[in-house]
């Protein structure tokens, strides 16, 4: 940055003099203007240092932009990334919660003394927030005990009784 | 008048028995009294009662009650006679409920939990 810089400079100041070194004709009348005082050539050549200066610092801001906007892309892949892993987490973490309330709600079937000796099949779905149960009992009370056991221990969850009634 | 539930009398259909040393109470008859109710399941002699959010089931000759899957001793096997699933009283205070018995008399006062 620092050689552009000076390069740049050096090579604008020399077009500056060699400019006004000669007799040019500035004010285009067709005639040949006397060569440029001391002080015109110093004032022409710190304006065109001024006019480098610039361009370089665009030139400098027009990088650390790029650099910007890379380091964003990176960030925002990375974000994205860590969402879908977290995401992929929670969503093993809930097959794990309703393997065990399907597990627990089993157990409190299978030991209680008004079901024993029934197989009912329980299936907990998470997205639906459901639990089914399926199976044949002896009677209306018994489906209604395993119905309230399994609303007992699925708090928030819609219980599906398909339990069906009939001789055994 | 031998029910009173929350300090009012109260209409339940079949007086309290003493044998045996325990006061017996009809299950169903009472517990509907109380707000809940009951449901006979023959193939396995098991009374169930739902109260107050408790799911509660007896089996006749059975000391031992179960409440929400936890076991609760009784005082004594709950049997059925006249049609009705008599417990003890006192089942009822491990429900949670006040209990003030005069089993001379007969008399059940039961107080619902807080």
């Amino acid at each position: 940055m620092k050689n552009l810089r000076k390069w740049g400079a050096t090579l604008g100041a020399g077009v500056v003099i060699l400019g006004l070194a000669g007799c040019a004709d500035r004010n285009n009348n067709g005639q040949a203007e006397s060569p440029a005082t001391g002080n015109e050539v110093g004032n022409a050549v710190a304006d065109n240092l001024g006019d480098t200066a610039n361009a370089v610092k665009n030139v400098g801001n027009g990088i650390a932009n790029g650099a910007g906007a890379v380091a964003n892309t990176v960030s925002n892949g990375v974000g994205a990334m860590s969402n879908g892993l977290s995401n992929a987490a929670g969503t093993m973490a809930s097959a794990g919660e309703t393997a065990a309330m399907t597990s627990k709600i089993k157990a409190a079937i299978i030991a209680n003394p008004g079901l024993k000796g029934r197989n009912i099949n329980v299936n907990t779905m998470a997205n639906t927030n459901t639990v089914s149960l399926k199976g044949s009992v002896a009677s209306a009370a018994q489906k209604n005990l395993a119905g309230s056991i399994a609303k007992k221990n699925a708090p928030g969850y819609k219980i599906n009784n398909q339990l069906k009634v009939g001789a055994m | 008048m031998p029910y009173m539930i929350g300090g009012e009398i109260a209409e339940v259909g079949a007086e309290p028995r003493l044998q045996d040393g325990i006061l017996w109470v009809p299950l169903r008859k009472l517990g509907q009294a109380l707000g809940g109710n009951a449901d006979w399941i023959a193939p396995n002699q098991v009374a169930v009662l739902y109260l107050n959010d408790q799911i509660i089931t007896l089996t006749i000759g059975d000391k031992t009650a179960d409440v929400d899957g936890e076991r609760r001793e009784l005082q004594g096997a709950p049997f059925v006679e006249d049609g009705e699933t008599w417990v003890p009283v006192r089942l009822f205070e491990t429900l949670g409920y006040t209990l003030e018995a005069d089993p001379q008399n007969g008399i059940v006062d039961l107080t619902a939990p807080v």
